[in-house]
């Protein structure tokens, strides 16, 4: 819930004042952007990303009821249009680790694609790793892992079905295991893996 | 418990939601079999890796671009608000234009019939006076409102046509950006002493019927002393509704039918809750019209969902808020007042009856007044309707016609 002290701001910024609600989320650019961020992978993206989805937040802000708090609400809004935004990026796809698999088994060993993938994802770490899961996979991963919602949140917020958070979230973990072997990643704790 | 039993629960065991059974086989299991074992050391370590990953700081003046994006989406719906009132006022000038000529073909009418205003320029002279009164807020209304009726108002008034039609269009846009006139509720008290009670309740019920308004309430109950317990007469009460424009002249009228031994007018400013309730209306509406987009372009079943819930919920509240509103036009477009009337056999009250000739002239004006008017209606009404007119016309002719000359064949 917004502290009853905002509440002049909360007036002004439901009747269209930009800069009353820009002071009212100031607290929680930074953890919207990383949301955005880890599940976009790429910080360019995440920054106009977040901004649209503050901006979206901004022209709805009516339908903010203040019965949950303004950080979930506004978490709810940036995930959607991160989850929306990587819809729409799909189209244009670049390589995945499902291609890699998939090209790897029809080009039969042939080490190009392998080496092409690694140069260009930069796979360092379990994180970067995370990055390159298909977006379904990855959506659930970062809600779960990495930003500690319940199964059940996962499910509200993408409008998944509760069996379909979990399985994908076992698959999703299940190729994260063969990236870190096939990578030879480290835990971080141990030092770097490949650097 | 099997491997691939136990391989199906990790994920579970590791977010801590299986049950204590499960939990206790699966323990067992890993503590003899080595790979899955290592599947869930390898399941925990990610999990407890991504959970520890820290936040990235913000780029780069994200705030400072974010506030001026957040600014300029703020102006934009500003902006379009002003768009949409101009179309309103667009379309009210419109409205005026066609009530201007309407008019000026309604004293081109009636010319022949009014000796007083014999030539056109005298009328539109007329007209120009009732036109600046209208202009300077006698009949500011119109926007605040919106209904048809109150258009009609302004109709009426703007009597020299294209000429003026510019400096109209100033005005409404001027009062389309007030949006709104003080919204104000009258109620009048009086109190009267007279010689009849019913004679002056069935003044009071006549009055209403010709200045359209009603009789809300009325009781009435028989007087008797407290010590001599002699009949004193008949006195009541009477709550009416009268348009507010009526308001005053109600009240002196009212005035002249007995001694007035109390009189009190209470007048209570409601346009703060109106133009609450209007802009809670408004904000309701462009989120009802957002979510319908949103639907639209819903992708999934739980958005469309708690789309279309929040959706019913956005509607009910916009008719509450249009029932309030409709509550709030009814309490300031009519006028209540309440008349308490007490029958005195009195000499000392001023009957009514000694009024007579003020009454007289009032009602003599009064139902000259009403003439005026409805003879305007029927002219207005024969040039709205001269189409449908001429055919009654000429069926009545046709059958009249036909009547005649079956009598004449007998
Ligand atoms: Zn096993």
């Amino acid at each position: 819930m917004i502290s009853s002290v905002n509440s002049g701001l909360i007036k002004k910024a439901r009747r269209g004042d930009g800069r009353a609600f820009s002071m009212l989320i100031e607290n929680h650019e930074r953890f919207v952007f990383n949301v955005v961020y880890r599940i976009t992978g790429n910080a360019e993206d995440a920054r106009d990303v977040s901004q649209e989805a503050f901006i979206k937040a901004f022209k709805n802000f009516e339908s903010y009821d203040e019965s949950s708090a303004f950080s979930t609400w506004l978490y709810r809004i940036a995930v959607n249009t991160a989850i929306d935004y990587i819809r729409k990026r799909k189209k244009e796809n670049s390589i995945s680790f499902e291609d890699y698999i998939v090209d790897e088994k029809n080009q039969k060993g042939d080490s190009g694609i392998e080496e092409k993938v690694i140069s260009k994802e930069g796979v360092k770490n379990i994180i970067s790793a995370v990055n390159m899961l298909d977006d379904e996979f990855k959506t659930v991963i970062v809600l779960r892992d990495m930003e500690g919602m319940d199964y059940k949140e996962i499910s509200d917020i993408t409008g998944l079905p509760l069996g379909t958070v979990k399985s994908r979230l076992s698959r999703g973990r299940g190729k994260l295991r063969q990236m870190i072997e096939k990578f030879n990643l480290k835990p971080e704790t141990e030092g770097r893996g490949r650097a | 418990m099997k491997c691939d039993e136990a391989l199906n629960i990790i994920d579970m065991y590791v977010d801590e939601c299986v049950d204590a059974y499960d939990e206790k086989e699966f323990l067992k299991h890993i503590e003899t079999c080595e790979s899955c074992r290592n599947a869930y050391n390898e399941i925990k370590r990610i999990t407890s890796e991504l959970n520890n990953a820290e936040y990235l700081p913000l780029p780069d003046d994200f705030h400072n671009e974010l506030t001026e994006k957040l600014i300029k989406s703020g102006k934009k719906r500003n902006r379009s608000r002003i768009v949409k009132y101009s179309a309103i006022a667009a379309c009210a000038v419109l409205v005026f234009m066609t009530g201007a000529y309407m008019k000026n073909l309604y004293y081109m009418a009636s010319n022949e019939s009014y000796t007083e205003s014999a030539d056109a320029a005298s009328a539109n002279e007329s007209m120009s006076n009732d036109m600046l009164r209208s202009a300077n807020g006698a009949s500011p209304k119109l926007f605040a409102d919106g209904a048809s009726a109150d258009v009609y108002e302004g109709a009426e008034a703007g009597g020299t046509g294209e000429s003026t039609a510019n400096s109209y269009n100033d005005t409404m846009l001027s009062t389309a950006e007030q949006n709104i006139t003080r919204k104000i509720i009258k109620t009048g008290y009086i109190s009267i002493n007279v010689n009849s009670f019913d004679e002056t309740s069935q003044l009071v019920k006549t009055y209403m019927e010709q200045n359209n308004g009603y009789v809300e309430r009325s009781d009435q109950y028989a007087d008797y002393d407290s010590q001599t317990n002699a009949y004193k007469g008949k006195s009541g009460n009477i709550t009416v509704r009268i348009e507010s424009t009526k308001f005053s002249d109600t009240m002196s009228y009212i005035e002249t039918l007995g001694t007035v031994t109390n009189q009190s007018v209470t007048v209570n400013d409601i346009t703060n809750n109106y133009v609450d309730a209007q802009s809670r209306l408004e904000v309701k509406e462009q989120e009802k019209e957002r979510l319908t987009e949103l639907l639209d372009s819903a992708e999934n079943i739980g958005d469309i969902i708690s789309i279309e819930s929040r959706l019913t919920e956005v509607i009910s509240d916009i008719e509450s808020y249009q029932a309030q509103l409709n509550s709030y036009d009814d309490v300031v477009d009519y006028s209540s007042i309440n008349i308490s009337i007490t029958e005195k056999n009195d000499e000392s009250i001023i009957p009514a009856k000694t009024d007579f000739v003020d009454k007289a002239a009032y009602n003599f004006k009064n139902s000259a007044r009403t003439l005026f008017s409805g003879f305007e209606g029927i002219v207005l009404l024969v040039i709205k309707l001269w189409a449908p007119l001429a055919v009654v016309l000429v069926v009545a002719v046709a059958t009249v016609v036909f009547i005649k000359t079956k009598k004449n064949k007998k």
